[in-house]
């Protein structure tokens, strides 16, 4: 199944909470939905899930639209949203029995569905309970047996880790690789981007009801990568002068078309004589010295042209104790795209 | 064929499943029976003391009954609406908790089930006061008859609180209020007024030797009641962005279509002589003008902004566009069906009712009555004409358009009042001219104040009128926004 938002476009008054988003994803994929606060993705997925209706633009779930038809929308949707379910004097079989039975599931069908998902949940010991007594993980693994109930193609969840203990938080993670590996799309929005980056194939950022990145997450990284040089230039290498020793900053180089690849390097001692080493390299773009022990070397070049470089250092007596590729991470990436404001 | 819990509505398991997990139920139940046997050993222990004073025990069979229906009324009070009430607030309170956003069920599928526990739950109590019923009835002084109908009458005011439990329950918490008092405005002065005038203008005037009609009109006017609370609960069911008001527009239309059958089952009571022709086409005209009212009421409370989803069901096709226009969701279409049955209740009056002096006639009331009821959907008109003039002139968005015409129903009669008191300074009325500035207490009046009735229904019209036209440009601009997006 394929995810397609298409300009969408919401506004409350004069103030445009969704400004003109477009993205897309597919089955099988676990697509984070990011953003600072009010920058509009709660209600990106409210319309998503047919609780709110947009201004303009629409949503379609291959080739559904969620404005003409809300109804069919509804049965291929599991929406979780971040608030915790609260009906009173209901035991938890009999809230999800009750969901289970708003979908239509009847007899031996709704028993075994039933079962299944409270022992993917992990809910069987529990079902006795109430639902007012439970524990707010207990609610969230609810919330999502309730989201899950219907055997929805498309799961929508805002902040479900939200408040979680970090236990709790792992488990549900877990649980939504296990449903992107059944072939279930999921949007999850959350503020965890380091536990974001371990579990999603893309990522939407959005800001002030802009879109300011989408697609699948290596490229948002490469892209942020490049970003970055052409955003923040780097210092340029100090080039000696002739008179003998001025290592005076020249202004920034201009901006790199090819991305690139950052290793840090670990070192012994003599840090000065491997910076001098490693300038020789004519690939070698800049180095920073962040310690005395550890450099990091922005090297034009492919992960081939690596092991040369290294093999030179090495064979140049250089002490190196150790090196590693240095990437970008989501978190990494937010920050340099939003700029924090609010609307 | 087996019958499985697959049959019943998913929300009526899960509401009897609430019902007898609270602690509210056991609670009941538990007060519901000890205060009918409370009620059967002291009715025991002063028989001896009426025996022995030689008074009959018929008295005993009434006093119980009534105790029985007056605990079988607190207890569902109790646990049909107060219980119901506050779950389906709480479970509203949240729209993305609120089942009815996001699962597959229909709105009328929730209401149904909500429905159906709370007549459950009524049956269930009321099972539960039957052996009191019977033993009522073997105490003597109580008919199988009188027995009947006041368990009707206990039913039909369970349907009643049942309903109002639901509306006030699926209205929310947020707007509770300014629209309970919005409806007390509205109606307050409309009600009485109508059960007291039809009461003393057309029932006792007309002599009607038993008591079957006005049991007939009660009936009749309760269930109208009951199913517009019905439908106005299935538009606040349904979500803001729908077309949420299509089912109460219907049912006015199919009030106003399906009241002849009243009028011709009425001319069909034994013992009531009544004109055929001229009862059918007097309760035609008197729900032209209720429909026109609810109309207008329910445009108070509407949008005038046409969305996306409502646009994606309109036809294309211009004449049923026309038609889809007056069943929409929007102020405009809600008023230009409102104005549709005033025209219609104005031609019958013009056309078929007869003059003044001819009010003893064949015709159960004269044009001046009919002018009079006329008058009251022309206010309801004229008020929410205003409202949304006012709303949309002046750029009103933070606030709901049927607050502007709650202020519009406060304010307007004070200026008729003001208005009819500086025209006519002087000329010496009775203090009846206060009347004026409201058309809801027009059907009290007695005779003598007949000229300042036509002063009144003249007014009403006039200004609904005027309003009309101020409010045209913003009803034309709903019915051209309402298009289908393949027409855009």
């Amino acid at each position: 199944m394929k995810i397609k938002i298409e300009h969408l476009i919401r506004r409350f008054g004069k103030k445009n909470a969704v400004n003109d988003i477009s993205f897309e994803f597919e089955s099988g994929n676990i697509f984070g939905f990011i953003g600072p606060n009010g920058a509009g993705k709660t209600t990106t997925i409210k319309i998503m899930a047919t609780l709110d209706q947009p201004t303009a633009g629409d949503v379609f779930f291959d080739d559904i639209s969620t404005i003409a038809y809300p109804e069919k929308v509804r049965r291929i949707v599991g929406y979780m949203p971040d608030s915790l379910p609260a009906f009173t004097d209901i035991k938890v079989w009999e809230y999800l029995d009750f969901y289970a039975r708003a979908f239509g599931l009847k007899g031996e069908t709704r028993r075994k569905t039933l079962a299944d998902v409270e022992a993917f949940t992990n809910l069987t010991g529990i079902r006795e309970k109430f639902l007012s007594t439970l524990s707010k993980g207990m609610k969230q693994r609810v919330s999502l047996a309730r989201a899950l109930v219907h055997n929805p193609q498309v799961l929508i969840m805002d902040e479900p880790a939200a408040g979680l203990d970090p236990r709790a938080r792992i488990e549900l993670l877990s649980l939504l690789k296990i449903l992107a590996e059944q072939g279930k799309a999921i949007l999850l929005s959350s503020h965890i981007l380091s536990e974001l980056q371990d579990i999603c194939d893309g990522a939407v950022i959005i800001e002030q009801g802009r879109l300011l990145a989408s697609g699948p997450l290596d490229h948002l990284l490469e892209s942020a990568v490049q970003n970055r040089l052409a955003s923040t230039p780097p210092m340029a290498i100090p080039q000696p002068t002739a008179e003998g020793g001025g290592a005076a900053p020249t202004p920034p180089p201009l901006v790199m078309a090819s991305p690139l690849i950052a290793i840090t390097i670990r070192i012994l001692r003599d840090a000065e004589q491997v910076r001098l080493k490693l300038m020789e390299h004519p690939s070698v773009k800049q180095i920073d010295i962040n310690s005395p022990l550890e450099l990091v070397v922005q090297f034009d070049g492919t992960d081939e042209d690596i092991p040369p470089l290294m093999a030179s250092l090495f064979a140049a007596g250089c002490p190196i104790v150790g090196f590693s590729k240095q990437s970008l991470g989501l978190e990494d990436v937010f920050m340099r795209i939003t700029t924090g404001e609010v609307q | 064929m087996k019958i499985t819990s697959d049959s019943f509505n998913p929300v009526l398991i899960k509401e009897l499943r609430q019902h007898f997990h609270g602690k509210l139920f056991l609670i009941t139940m538990g007060l519901l029976l000890f205060a009918q046997l409370a009620t059967v050993f002291i009715l025991y222990a002063n028989m001896e003391t009426a025996l022995a004073n030689n008074h009959t025990i018929e008295a005993m069979g009434p006093a119980l009954f009534t105790a029985s229906l007056v605990t079988f009324g607190i207890a569902c009070v109790l646990l049909c609406c107060i219980s119901s009430l506050s779950r389906f607030m709480q479970e509203r309170i949240n729209p993305e908790l609120d089942f009815s956003r996001f699962c597959a069920m229909s709105p009328l599928q929730i209401l149904w089930g909500k429905m159906t526990s709370c007549y459950a739950i009524a049956i269930y109590l009321l099972s539960l006061c039957l052996p009191f019923l019977v033993i009522a009835y073997f105490l003597r002084g109580l008919s199988i008859i009188n027995i009947a109908l006041g368990v009707a009458f206990a039913i039909i005011g369970t349907l009643f609180a049942i309903q109002v439990a639901l509306f006030i329950g699926s209205i929310g918490q947020k707007n509770l209020i300014g629209i309970l008092v919005f409806i007390a405005l509205w109606g307050s002065g409309g009600i009485a007024s109508l059960v007291a005038g039809f009461a003393s203008r057309f029932l006792y005037r007309s002599a009607i030797p038993n008591f079957i009609l006005p049991l007939c009109l009660f009936l009749f006017l309760a269930f109208v009641v009951i199913g517009f609370i019905f439908v106005l609960n299935l538009a606040l069911l349904s979500a803001p962005f729908a077309n949420r008001t299509m089912p109460a527009r219907i049912y006015t239309i199919a009030l106003a279509l399906l009241s002849p059958t009243f009028g011709f089952c009425v001319c069909h009571v034994p013992k009531i002589p009544m004109p055929m022709t001229e009862t059918i086409v007097t309760t035609f005209f008197i729900a032209c003008v209720i429909s026109s009212c609810l109309c207008s009421f329910i445009a108070a409370f509407e949008r005038s902004v046409i969305g996306p989803r409502v646009q994606h069901q309109c036809p294309q096709q211009p004449l049923k566009r026309l038609g889809f226009f007056l069943i929409s969701s929007g102020s405009g279409g809600g008023i230009t069906l409102a104005w549709i049955f005033q025209l219609i209740a104005l031609a019958i009056v013009l056309c078929l009712f007869p003059t003044r002096g001819a009010a003893y006639s064949s015709w159960p009331m004269s044009k001046v009555d009919a002018f009079t009821i006329l008058s009251f959907g022309f206010a309801s008109l004229l008020y929410t004409e205003i409202g949304l003039c006012i709303h949309k002139r002046f750029n009103m968005m933070p606030f709901p358009a049927w607050l502007t015409t709650a202020v519009i129903i406060c304010f307007i009669p004070l200026l008729l009042f003001a208005f009819a008191s500086f025209t006519y300074e002087g000329k010496g009325y009775d203090f009846s001219h206060l009347l004026i500035t409201t058309p809801f207490f027009l059907i009290a009046l007695n005779d003598n104040s007949l000229e300042i009735t036509d002063i009144v229904c003249w007014f009403e019209p006039f200004f609904a009128l005027v309003a009309f036209g101020f409010a045209l440009p913003y009803i034309f601009k709903q019915y051209l926004s309402l298009r289908h997006p393949s027409n855009s």
